[in-house]
């Protein structure tokens, strides 16, 4: 980490925001009308966390996920699970070389930079977790070997939420190591019709010459610069406050994990730094709050989005620096 | 060390238990301190003037979770020295001050208060409850009130809870986890070397013992020091000195030997203060008692003269003023009066006049009452079978007379005496009455250092007055008007000043008012030569003179109007001799005084006190009934200044009412005053943006658009704020800023915060907020989620 700081020298963090700003672009002109789904998929990446999209066939998740690959201009990847999905088919597997005879590795879709997994929970729970591990690990280990995975290796899982039959659930302790749950849903008509200009070939063309100009690190640079945004002590007490409540509320069965309040934060942090700011605010957490912790509470309630609402309505924000840090 | 985390400050029941044992040591201290002046409110006063900024301490303390450091430490040791360094000045200041015991019991109160505050953590609050209990002992050993058992009591209670909420939980740890505690040897053998020392030392002879004990108290005597301010005790100051040579160098104390003296009489007593009687004239008198009875008592009169017992009103110009008892100051008490001040100690009572002269009453067969002795609480009372019975509500009243250098068999005491006693005295052939209604000693003067306590009835005139009391009967004597030149006006200023009153009673009050209200005392003033009626000089020509012209006055006012009445000489205890430090009087020569009494009939005399400047005992009302005059008496001036007290009730009303309006607009006074300057400190800006948040949020709740509390400032601002008031980018410098002075570390300058372009912005939105109010209503009403 201390080295990537070193590595970008304030000039080239300007550079990396008008990078950024283009990618965002080129992400609304993919995406049409979706730019409050497309900033939070922005905070998912820059806080080096993976993405699970929950949602209806159709509606853009692999366009997305493909634009953002090409955008970040790193390597892209799609697997699409079915029952019959091995978890060598995600990881690679060693193959017996004739000519050398030697077994060598050949590299399976987690080595990509981007990921997309299209309906995770189609896949075997076998299959899941050898995939899951690799998010969490950022490594695969095969026949006792380790391989690395790149080092912003990013994950799209879509899940369908209507069809259960024939799937397997992602256990809560598997969602628990995504950063994010969104859902794209439908756009508004005027978009609609936007899009459907736009499939028209000649139209296409022209979306197609927006350049972000992402070089290979670039990511890593961006990821690092976001985890360095400084959080002040009461955010943090605001941060814990949010999650204590959270394991005592009736209507959640299962709490927000340490491991859940890093994410969050580191999110908060995303999207400080997405807002031009060198600073983390309640904003902030609140503004991720929804789409991170969908992904891992036990919610007894069908609309869960409320009852997180109702648990960031319920403690109060700080409004002046904590007894500790005003003692400094 | 790293802060304990902020839920672990638990306040359980212990710290509770320990707050109540401390408040009832400082109560008890308190008791103890203002015990001596014998007040409750300034105890009360004081009691809440302390507690009450600890008690705020305490509260600060758990919610900031103060930690002790060496600086409590110093605290502690300053808390308890500080009363011994305020005690010089105090006495300097004030010629006030406290006895040396009491100096260190303040101290430990106040360490005990001090180990309150940091009482959150263990430790401060076994300080707290130890020194409480300290002080608790203590006072219970140095006080004599009442109240101290109740507190003793409470404090047992409190501390036997307290003992168990501590260590109980103690116990049951022990022996749920089976571990068996080692036992402190060391502090059990200390304990017992303690103990037998203890028990070494009581079987000591009495006279090592008492010269181990001598001088633990400095100021409780045995050492030879001598305190001003040392309380009751052995050491009562210079009063006493050891009686090696003769007992009158000894304090006056109960059972000290009949001695006698020569000191003066309180006949020269009178000289000294009136000056003698002019020698009489040899013309014929121009005013005269009326023939029957002047005939009755010519004897009686002419022996009286003969033996100058009779006073004059016509008497010599003063020589000088220098007394011959003034050079004296320590020692020219007549004596001590102990008791409920102030007090008129008669002397003699006057019932003929004979135009300038009193005669003293005879002893009259009709009051030579039979004196017994009844033992009241064990002791002996020279008391009389035929006790008058009550007219109105009465109240017993003791007072305790240490007699100093009176030469003189007289007992003097209050109006309607009950009884009196003399320690080891139950011989009453030792008394007989020397007049009617006042008692004397067998003897030429009464013992000297000699403690007499009388018993007297005190009356409750108000009833007098409700009950529409008819006055005007008794003995002739004391109703008889001298005739002559004069009378006659003096008959109709009776008539002239009584006319509103309806009663008897009202009468009498009627014409001490118009003495004390229009008449002038002067000591110094005396009858012209060949006054032939020096009362009615006195009510109509001069109209100032000493106070035995204002007591004939209103007697004869009072006779003409056929109420019996007599003047009364004797000695006057007044409030301003009242040494809080001794709880006694002094009563000097110069105290000698002229008064009335109203003969009320069922042989009561009630005290009137017609010359200004001296009072009356008035009967005591209960705690009600002075609350219920003081409520009257307000109401009373509120009605008179109507639109003063009209305009106050506005006032107060509206403040109460618009209390948080009022602060609020204050604190915004107060932000201007703290922030009017151009430059300041990043430290500056961020309290700043602090305290502006804090009086908007203020605001807003007074608009009863309240912020959501989940809700930043600068998001509910950047809600609201509506462009016509603030520029677009002051508005997100605003947002900013309240963001930066929350949630950031950093240099502001780097943020393009700056103290001058913000502060205008602030004192807009802090003084100008009707606007933002007013959208804020408008989206409440309309029903908008802002």
């Amino acid at each position: 980490m201390s080295t990537a700081e070193v590595e970008a020298p304030e000039s080239s963090a300007g550079e990396l925001r008008e990078k950024l700003t283009r990618l965002r672009q080129l992400l609304n002109h993919t995406l049409k009308g979706k730019a409050e789904t497309i900033e939070q998929v922005l905070v998912c990446l820059l806080a080096q966390g993976h993405l699970l999209l929950e949602d209806q066939p159709g509606l853009g998740k692999t366009t997305l996920a493909k634009a953002l690959a090409r955008g970040v201009g790193e390597r892209f990847a799609r697997v699409q699970c079915t029952p019959d999905l091995l978890p060598s088919d995600v990881t690679g597997f060693s193959i017996f070389n004739q000519k050398s005879h030697e077994f060598e590795f050949r590299q399976g879709p987690v080595f990509a930079d981007i990921l997309l997994a299209d309906e995770i929970n189609r896949a075997t729970p076998r299959t899941q977790s050898a995939l899951l591990e690799a998010m969490a690990e950022r490594q695969v280990t095969i026949d006792t070997e380790r391989y690395p995975l790149s080092q912003s290796f990013f994950v799209i899982a879509t899940q369908n939420p209507i069809e259960q039959h024939g799937t397997y659930p992602l256990p809560e302790a598997q969602l628990d190591r995504f950063a994010m749950k969104l859902s794209i849903g439908y756009p508004e008509a005027e978009d609609e019709v936007a899009m459907l200009r736009h499939a028209v070939a000649a139209e296409k063309q022209r979306d197609d010459e927006i350049e972000t100009g992402f070089e290979q690190g670039d990511l890593l640079l961006l990821q690092n610069l976001v985890a360095s945004v400084p959080v002040s002590r009461n955010i943090q007490e605001y941060l814990v406050a949010l999650g204590r409540l959270t394991r005592k509320h009736s209507r959640i069965h299962l709490g927000l994990s340490p491991r859940g309040l890093m994410i969050w934060q580191r999110c908060a942090q995303a999207r400080a730094f997405l807002a031009e700011r060198e600073f983390v605010t309640p904003d902030d957490l609140q503004h991720v709050a929804i789409p991170v912790l969908t992904v891992r509470l036990g919610i007894d309630d069908l609309n869960p989005e409320q009852v997180i609402q109702e648990i960031i309505n319920e403690v109060p924000v700080p409004v002046a620096p904590s007894p500790e840090e005003a003692r400094k | 060390m790293r802060p304990p985390e902020k839920s672990t400050v638990v306040l359980h029941p212990g710290y509770w238990l320990a707050c109540g044992l401390v408040v009832i040591a400082h109560l008890a201290t308190e008791i103890v301190i203002g015990e001596s002046s014998g007040q409750i409110l300034p105890i009360v006063g004081k009691f809440f003037a302390i507690a009450i900024p600890f008690g705020v301490f305490c509260w600060l303390s758990v919610r900031n979770r103060w930690s002790a450091n060496a600086v409590t430490t110093l605290l502690a040791l300053m808390a308890m020295g500080l009363p011994l360094v305020v005690e010089p000045v105090w006495r300097w200041v004030f010629q006030n001050g406290h006895a040396f015991e009491i100096q260190l019991l303040i101290g430990f109160r106040n360490l005990s208060l001090l180990s309150l505050i940091w009482a959150h953590a263990p430790r401060f609050e076994r300080l707290a409850v130890v020194t409480s209990l300290f002080t608790v002992l203590f006072c219970v050993t140095t006080s004599q009130d009442q109240s101290m058992g109740w507190i003793c009591g409470l404090y047992l209670v409190g501390g036997v809870a307290w003992l168990s909420t501590t260590y109980w939980s103690l116990l049951k740890t022990d022996r749920l986890s089976g571990n068996s505690s080692t036992a402190p040897w060391q502090m059990i053998a200390a304990a017992t070397v303690l103990l037998v020392g203890v028990i070494l030392t009581i079987a000591l002879p009495a006279s090592v013992r008492l010269r181990m004990v001598q001088g633990f108290m400095p100021s409780s005597g045995g050492t030879g020091e001598a305190d001003p301010f040392a309380r009751s005790g052995v050491g009562d100051g210079d009063a006493v000195v050891a009686a090696t040579e003769e007992a009158l160098t000894f304090a006056p104390i109960e059972d000290a030997p009949f001695l006698e003296g020569d000191q003066p009489s309180l006949y020269d007593v009178y000289q000294d203060t009136y000056s003698p009687p002019k020698p009489p004239k040899k013309f014929a008198r121009a005013i005269s008692l009326p023939p029957e009875l002047f005939k009755q008592n010519h004897h009686r009169m002419a022996q009286a003269r003969k033996a100058s017992r009779s006073f004059s009103l016509d008497r010599k110009q003063k020589q000088s003023k220098e007394h011959r008892h003034l050079d004296d100051t320590e020692s020219n008490a007549l004596l001590h009066l102990v008791g409920p001040v102030p007090a008129h100690l008669r002397h003699t009572v006057y019932d003929l006049f004979d135009g300038s002269e009193w005669y003293p009453a005879p002893r009259r067969p009709l009051h030579q009452r039979a004196l017994e002795v009844e033992s009241v609480d064990g002791k002996p009372w020279i008391t009389w079978a035929d006790h008058p019975h009550a007219v109105t509500k009465v109240r017993r009243e003791r007072h305790a007379l240490r007699v100093l250098s009176v030469d003189n068999n007289r007992i003097v005491a209050p109006a309607n005496l009950n009884g009196v006693h003399i320690d080891r005295c139950d011989r009453p052939d030792l008394f007989e009455w020397a007049q009617e209604d006042v008692l004397a000693m067998r003897r030429e003067s009464l013992p000297p250092m000699t403690v007499i306590h009388v018993s007297s009835t005190l009356l409750d005139t108000r009833e007098l007055i409700q009950n529409k009391a008819i006055l005007g009967f008794g003995r002739e004597e004391y109703r008889a008007m001298p005739e002559g030149p004069g009378m006659d006006e003096i008959r109709e200023l009776a008539q002239k000043w009584t006319v509103d009153a309806t009663c008897g009673w009202e009468k009498v009050a009627a014409i001490c008012e118009n003495l004390r209200a229009s008449y002038v005392h002067d000591p110094d003033i005396r009858v012209p030569d060949g006054c032939e009626n020096p009362v009615h000089w006195f009510l109509t020509e001069s109209r100032r003179g000493p106070d035995y012209l204002f007591a004939s006055a209103s007697v004869m006012l009072c006779r003409s109007l056929g109420i019996a009445s007599r003047p009364v000489s004797g000695l006057y205890a007044g409030p301003d001799q009242y040494d809080y430090s001794t709880r006694q009087t002094s009563v000097l020569p110069s105290d000698a005084h002229w008064w009335a009494e109203v003969y009320i009939g069922s042989q009561s005399w009630v005290t009137i006190e017609p010359t200004p400047g001296f009072d009356v005992r008035t009967f005591p009302r209960g705690f009600f009934a002075t609350m219920g005059i003081w409520a009257w008496q307000l109401g009373r001036t509120a009605l008179i200044y109507w639109p003063i007290s009209l305009a106050a009730c506005c006032v107060i009303v509206l403040s109460v009412w618009k209390r948080a309006a009022i602060l609020a607009r204050m604190r915004t006074w107060w932000w201007d005053w703290k922030y009017d300057r151009s430059e300041a400190s990043p430290g500056l800006l961020r309290t700043m943006m602090i305290d502006t948040g804090d009086l908007l949020d203020t605001k807003l709740r007074l608009a009863e658009t309240p912020r959501p509390a989940s809700q930043t400032q600068a998001m509910y601002l950047k809600k609201l704020m509506s462009s016509a008031q603030f520029a677009v980018e002051d508005q997100q410098l605003l947002t900013r800023a309240f963001d930066w002075a929350a949630y950031s570390e950093a240099d502001p300058e780097q943020l393009g915060l700056s103290f001058s372009r913000l502060r205008p912005i602030c004192r807009s939105l802090l003084h100008d907020s009707g606007p933002l109010v007013t959208r804020l209503r408008g989206s409440v009403e309309t029903g908008q989620t802002v």
